[in-house]
């Protein structure tokens, strides 16, 4: 009877493995989940496959050739010029005129502009598009100046890397990020680690190990005591820890930036 | 302020000297409505017949386009043509499109049909699924299968081992499955959103992502992937 209840409850827990990756659990059924994996070695491992399978999945995308943008692009501009009905295009004209005249400029040529324009495939595009496309989809769109080339990301101590501050090592390409690839933190006393893949917090003793593997994806470097850097195609990570080891705070903020999402302040829980 | 149900220090697992505490939340749902807001201005300004708005659009959709096109059609050619005719369409039919599903439910809808239309015009290619490959009997299937170069090995020889295996373990999958990893895996949709676009019901959805997902942890198992 025992032994069913062990094999139900293994059921149940590997049914409720999935939500509870994808946050969707409610809190009675997460402890249920955390407690069963806690006190079964199969679901354990189950689940730990589980979790590196979904954090590997979320990075196996194919990665769409630059030409598709760059095609799509050119084909619809030429569609644009054959479907547009006349009605569109005068309508658009006579909005554009009547602007024109309310703010005092010369109404009746930039309406004739306007309508030189749709037959003007040259000026069509520069009209559309604030930059060039080349046929293989590069731009000479200048760089956002407010996303700089150096990204920091600042992880209090004892926190758990997920949400938003995890999901920015999504970018990283999955070549780049192995299981077992670490951040490694220094604090005054113990090194601590993240595992890149999960977020996992890594202890100490498997630390050892992990140093060697992280350090054939990424060069490390503990700076000081309180700081960790981290150098990967100059991707620089920098930690800052200021709560003692037994004070920690229920919540704290993560700034950080990375080459493709503006600066920003996350929250993390612990 | 979120607590959790245990204090942390009662997930240390003495034997694994892991931490199995996680904070998911369900950020990456916000981002999604924020995202889809965003979306409903160049999808006005589109519809309006602005090319420049389209194609910003065009940036935000063609990772799920190409990506379904691919799982759909098995090489990269044929997704990259039926991507191409994916945005073509909606450009011509942005104009009717009413909101009364979202965008991404409509894009959808345009890919799986630009995919059937386009099998139809070459049924002389094959698709086969890779998770043929049980018998003896199917050694016919598997040349076929090989003689298509990309997904040869040589196709994806540039990715590392991990990734080989985690293409393979995809194309083992049954196109729903192949289809539901795309939309929950690479693109983070929830999943009441996924059940919209496939027209599913919410319980049909969890099952098939957990289905997908543990063929796909099998496939790894398998092969001394962990």
């Amino acid at each position: 009877m025992e032994k069913e209840e062990i094999r139900i409850n293994c059921e149940r827990a590997e049914s409720l493995m999935g939500e509870y990756l994808d946050g969707r659990l409610d809190e009675s059924d997460k402890k249920l989940l955390l407690e069963h994996i806690m006190s079964c070695d199969a679901c354990r491992a189950e689940f730990e496959k589980l979790e590196k399978t979904v954090a590997l999945l979320a990075r196996s995308a194919e990665e769409v050739p630059n030409e598709l943008y760059a095609s799509v692009m050119k084909k619809i501009k030429a569609e644009k010029k054959r479907t547009v009905p006349m009605w569109k295009k005068f309508g658009t004209a006579c909005a554009a005129a009547l602007i024109v005249v309310v703010a005092g400029a010369y109404a009746f040529p930039k309406f004739m502009h306007d309508a030189a324009d749709d037959l003007s495939p040259a000026s069509e595009e520069d009209r559309d598009m604030p930059y060039s496309v080349k046929d293989n989809g590069e731009t000479d769109a200048p760089a956002d100046p407010e996303i700089g080339p150096v990204q920091t990301i600042h992880i209090p101590q004892n926190t758990f890397l997920s949400g938003e501050a995890f999901d920015a090592y999504k970018n990283m390409p999955l070549e780049e990020v192995q299981s077992g690839t670490v951040a490694i933190v220094k604090d005054k006393d113990r090194h601590i680690a993240f595992d890149l893949l999960t977020g996992n917090r890594v202890e100490l003793s498997e630390l050892v190990a992990d140093i060697g593997r992280a350090s054939e994806y990424l060069s490390a470097t503990i700076k000081n005591d309180s700081d960790f850097y981290f150098t990967s195609d100059g991707v620089i990570i920098e930690g800052e820890y200021t709560f003692p080891w037994d004070m920690i705070p229920e919540e704290v903020f993560v700034k950080y930036r990375f080459a493709s999402t503006p600066l920003v302040t996350d929250h993390i829980t612990k | 302020m979120v607590k959790s149900p245990l204090s942390w220090k009662s997930y240390l697992n003495k034997d694994r000297k892991m931490f199995f505490i996680h904070t998911y939340n369900d950020k990456d749902i916000n981002k999604k409505t924020a995202d889809a807001a965003s979306c409903e201005i160049w999808v006005k300004q589109a519809a309006a017949g602005d090319s420049y708005a389209f194609g910003e659009l065009v940036k935000r959709y063609e990772k799920m386009v190409y990506n379904l096109a691919y799982q759909y059609s098995g090489n990269r050619e044929d997704a990259f043509d039926i991507s191409q005719e994916v945005f073509i369409k909606a450009w011509r039919a942005i104009g009717t499109f009413r909101g009364d599903c979202s965008f991404s439910t409509w894009i959808y809808r345009i890919t799986k049909n630009a995919y059937l239309d386009f099998s139809m015009k070459n049924s002389r290619r094959e698709t086969l699924s890779l998770n043929v490959t049980d018998d003896d009997g199917q050694e016919k299937e598997l040349d076929i299968v090989s003689e298509d170069e990309s997904i040869s090995p040589d196709a994806v020889a540039e990715k590392n081992e991990r990734a080989r295996l985690l293409h393979e373990a995809i194309a083992s999958l049954g196109e729903e499955h192949r289809e539901i990893i795309v939309l929950r895996e690479f693109e983070g949709y929830s999943y009441e959103d996924i059940g919209k676009m496939l027209e599913l019901e919410l319980g049909t959805v969890k099952s098939r992502i957990n289905r997908a997902r543990k063929q796909i942890k099998i496939f790894l198992e398998e092969r001394n992937f962990f």
